[in-house]
């Protein structure tokens, strides 16, 4: 039990937040994730500031993020604002392209600097905490192992699932645009024709009227 | 012994809140889809120093937006330019970290869209930290040595498990790559459904103005009174 918890806290701590970027003052960073529905997503992050005596990035418990997230309708589903590191989780209710956004609160902070954000998003079965499910349902090693494997299976599952969904509206769409085409062309040769044969009676009316012809 | 267990408590409750505060584990892998706006440079930076990692692997797609290409730069910690790709639509590059030019520490990986002035590019990657055997199991192959009972039994579910675990990770590999192709294919599709659309109804109206203009023509050239007859028979606005 002792020595499971040195490995986790091992794994762990030599293990730091996977990716980071720069944002300025007010800009904002948006990241898409095409999920189907009934995914959870979990994001951690973590700012820090750039410090010009040090001409590094240091942790500064000031700053304020925003975190906006749309789903695929583009209906805010979360805005919160959090503190310098923070995590934020939610679970997608329709499938499609969920828009997640940070930016900061720029109040407390030297203009013009530059924030340093760590940032890592896990969806599907990599959000899952495992160590609280094996304590929940008091599941030992064995079991626990199982328990990934399976997730990981359904969640591929419901990915091919969507996938198949998603081909199908894109089987529909190339269809409309090759029934468009055809209908279009037709259409303009029609009015051609038509348009050619008014202005052919119209004229001739008109050069009867001035007795041209 | 007993003693002992009873003061090691409190270390143990300590480490257990600490590894719940410190969140979950960050895997091996991830992948993110952003935006990088008209004549802009969006660069992220990953740290990489564990030992236990050989190697990596990244690979990008251009999903949407304008002729669906962007610029990568990649440059290890030393500051050397690992990889130049100019307005490529896709790629992919695998980075040994024992080799001279690369090395432990700061990546940086840049996506330049300066060249293009008026469409931002939607852009998928993926970032993969293999081990020596080129896997990316996140930790799931640690942990089975606690067991003492059975240990051939456990080896045996040990391997399977983590051949299972390897397969399902290329499959989920695989799926968020065809995911990425379906994503670029799908606004192809949509861009041609609009310029069908626009392009039909401008020809149309472009048609029906051409027609009233030459009728319009046609009869202001044997009308006396009008201006724009006489500019036709004439060349002059007046007689």
């Amino acid at each position: 039990m002792l020595i499971r918890s040195v490995l986790l806290l091992a794994v762990l701590v030599s293990s730091t937040y996977a990716l980071y970027f720069h944002i300025a003052e007010t800009e904002r960073k948006c990241f898409i994730e095409e999920i189907p529905d009934e995914t959870m997503v979990i994001g951690n992050y973590k700012v820090q500031l750039f410090d010009p005596n040090t001409k590094g990035y240091a942790d500064y418990p000031g700053i304020g993020m925003h975190v906006e997230i749309k789903d695929p309708d583009d209906k805010v589903i979360l805005s919160k604002l959090y503190t310098s590191e923070g995590k934020f989780t939610f679970t997608s209710h329709s499938p499609g392209e969920h828009v997640i956004c940070l930016y900061s609160n720029s109040s407390s902070w030297f203009s013009g600097a530059q924030l340093r954000v760590h940032m890592d998003i896990q969806t599907g079965e990599h959000a899952q905490d495992y160590e609280k499910v094996a304590a929940k349902d008091k599941l030992n090693e064995l079991q626990l192992r199982i328990r990934q494997l399976l997730d990981q299976v359904e969640q591929i599952t419901k990915e091919q699932n969507y996938q198949r969904y998603r081909e199908e509206r894109f089987r529909a769409t190339s269809e409309s645009t090759n029934s468009r085409v055809l209908w279009w062309s037709m259409v303009q040769t029609v009015i051609l024709l038509l348009t050619g044969f008014w202005q052919m009676r119209h004229l001739k009316g008109f050069f009867e009227a001035k007795k041209l012809v | 012994m007993v003693m002992q267990y009873i003061s090691a408590k409190p270390v143990l409750h300590i480490l257990w809140i600490l590894c719940l505060t410190l969140g979950l584990t960050v895997g091996d892998e991830f992948d993110f889809t952003v935006i990088v706006g008209p004549g802009k440079v969006e660069c992220f930076y990953q740290t990489i120093d564990d030992p236990k990692y050989a190697a990596f692997e990244f690979d990008y797609q251009v999903v949407d937006g304008g002729d669906l290409d962007i610029s990568l730069y990649l440059r290890s910690p030393k500051g050397i330019q690992l990889v130049n790709d100019y307005k490529k639509n896709e790629g992919d590059r695998r980075i040994v970290l024992n080799e001279p030019n690369a090395g432990r520490g700061d990546y940086a990986f840049c996506f330049d869209n300066t060249f293009s002035m008026q469409s931002s590019k939607t852009v998928f990657f993926e970032f993969f930290l293999l081990d020596e055997k080129g896997e990316y199991l996140n930790g799931f192959d640690q942990a089975f040595k606690q067991e003492e009972q059975a240990e051939n039994q456990m080896e045996d579910f040990r391997q399977t498990t983590v051949r299972v675990k390897s397969s399902l990770n290329r499959i989920e590999h695989l799926q968020s790559q065809l995911r990425a192709v379906e994503f670029r294919d799908r606004s192809i599709m949509e861009v041609n459904y609009e310029r069908v659309n626009f392009w039909s109804i401008v020809h149309l109206c472009v048609m029906l103005f051409t027609l009233l203009v030459q009728v319009f023509m046609v009869r202001s050239l044997f009308e006396e009174r009008s201006t724009v007859g006489r500019l036709i028979r004439k060349g002059k606005l007046a007689d």
